[in-house]
């Protein structure tokens, strides 16, 4: 959907065609879901932040400023909501380690492409992505999959540009270093080419 | 053998892309929007409110409400009496067509109660706003039942 469906979308909606939402629930909820995901770390919460988002949008839909992205106010509060939510999760529970049960089990001194299927793989970097600090997490999501410039990622975890690019390299180093030998980064970009 | 800035990125969203998007359960979308046209029915249901008076409304009765005053204070606190009544009775004894009817001609118009202008004009501005408030009142009424 580009900026103009958005609009016509959103003008819809405003009109009081409310089924005209689900495009807008049905194109953002798997990034929303993620990102809430990955902040969370539980999935019934992170679908309860999800929702929580598409209604906040849908009530504040009329307040949304045309010249911005729909994506990027989505994603802004879908950030502010996951972050409120860790927040209090971290006041009820002890931080949960991540399992680290099955690559120990592994065993990452061997050739990592023999040991791991990809299943295991994909497991591996999701818990790589999960051990990095929240907003880390936001930004390696956003500059990663959606493809975002590094002026819209700011605009939505709200610091500077270049403070943004600090943590994007940082996290960069922490993912390449955790996962050169569990995943074998060099071959997995040999395949590749 | 050291890893370049370009090349960590490239190796970094290689490993990143094979991990997909998180999904939510299926039934996500459709309780997302039963929600929401929940809370678009509610909507429906409170009715807007405006004021019964417009801004340009309460203006103007402001404004009439200030004239009047200002006459008040100008004219001074002199008292008038009723009995300029008797000059409209006059007026109407003098046209021939009532001067034919005894029973016009016979009466005796006198009012002996005096009343202050102020009076006299708060019972008028009384009137007045009653009825402006009636017609106003009327027409909401209507336009909430339509």
């Amino acid at each position: 959907m580009n900026t103009v469906d958005e609009h016509k979308t959103i003008k819809r909606v405003l009109n009081g065609d409310v089924k005209a939402f689900e495009e807008i629930v049905v194109l953002f909820q798997d990034m929303v879901f993620t990102l809430a995901y990955r902040v969370v770390k539980n999935r019934e919460e992170a679908e309860e932040v999800a929702q929580d988002v598409f209604i906040k949008v849908f009530k504040s839909l009329k307040s949304f400023n045309e010249k911005s992205k729909l994506s990027t106010w989505i994603y802004r509060i879908t950030y502010n909501l996951s972050i409120n939510r860790y927040r209090s999760q971290k006041q009820q529970l002890v931080t949960t380690k991540i399992d680290n049960s099955n690559e120990n089990k592994l065993g990452y001194t061997k050739d990592a492409l023999t040991e791991l299927s990809e299943q295991e793989k994909r497991e591996v970097i999701n818990k790589a992505i999960l051990r990095l600090a929240e907003t880390e997490k936001i930004i390696i999501t956003l500059y990663y999959y959606e493809d975002l410039p590094i002026a819209e990622i700011a605009e939505i975890v709200g610091i500077s540009p270049q403070n943004v690019k600090v943590k994007l390299f940082r996290s960069r180093q922490k993912l390449h270093t955790e996962l050169k030998d569990k995943v074998g980064l060099e071959i997995l970009d040999y395949e590749y080419n | 053998m050291n890893t370049t800035n370009e090349d960590m990125d490239r190796l970094v969203r290689r490993a990143v892309k094979m991990s997909p998007l998180e999904k939510p359960d299926k039934g996500f979308s459709h309780s997302v929007m039963s929600k929401i046209e929940g809370l678009a029915e509610e909507k429906v249901i409170i009715p807007e409110r405006s004021p019964l008076i417009s801004q340009t409304g309460w203006m103007i009765i402001v404004s009439l409400i200030v004239i009047a005053f200002s006459v008040l204070l100008i004219s001074g606190p002199t008292k008038i009496s009723l009995s300029y009544f008797d000059n409209y009775v006059s007026l109407f004894n003098s046209i021939s067509l009532f001067n034919s009817v005894s029973l016009f001609s016979n009466i005796n118009y006198s009012f002996p109660i005096s009343v202050s202008n102020i009076f006299l004009t708060g019972l008028f501005a009384f009137v007045f706003f009653f009825i402006i408030e009636i017609s106003i009142i009327t027409r909401n009424i209507k336009k909430v039942n339509h």
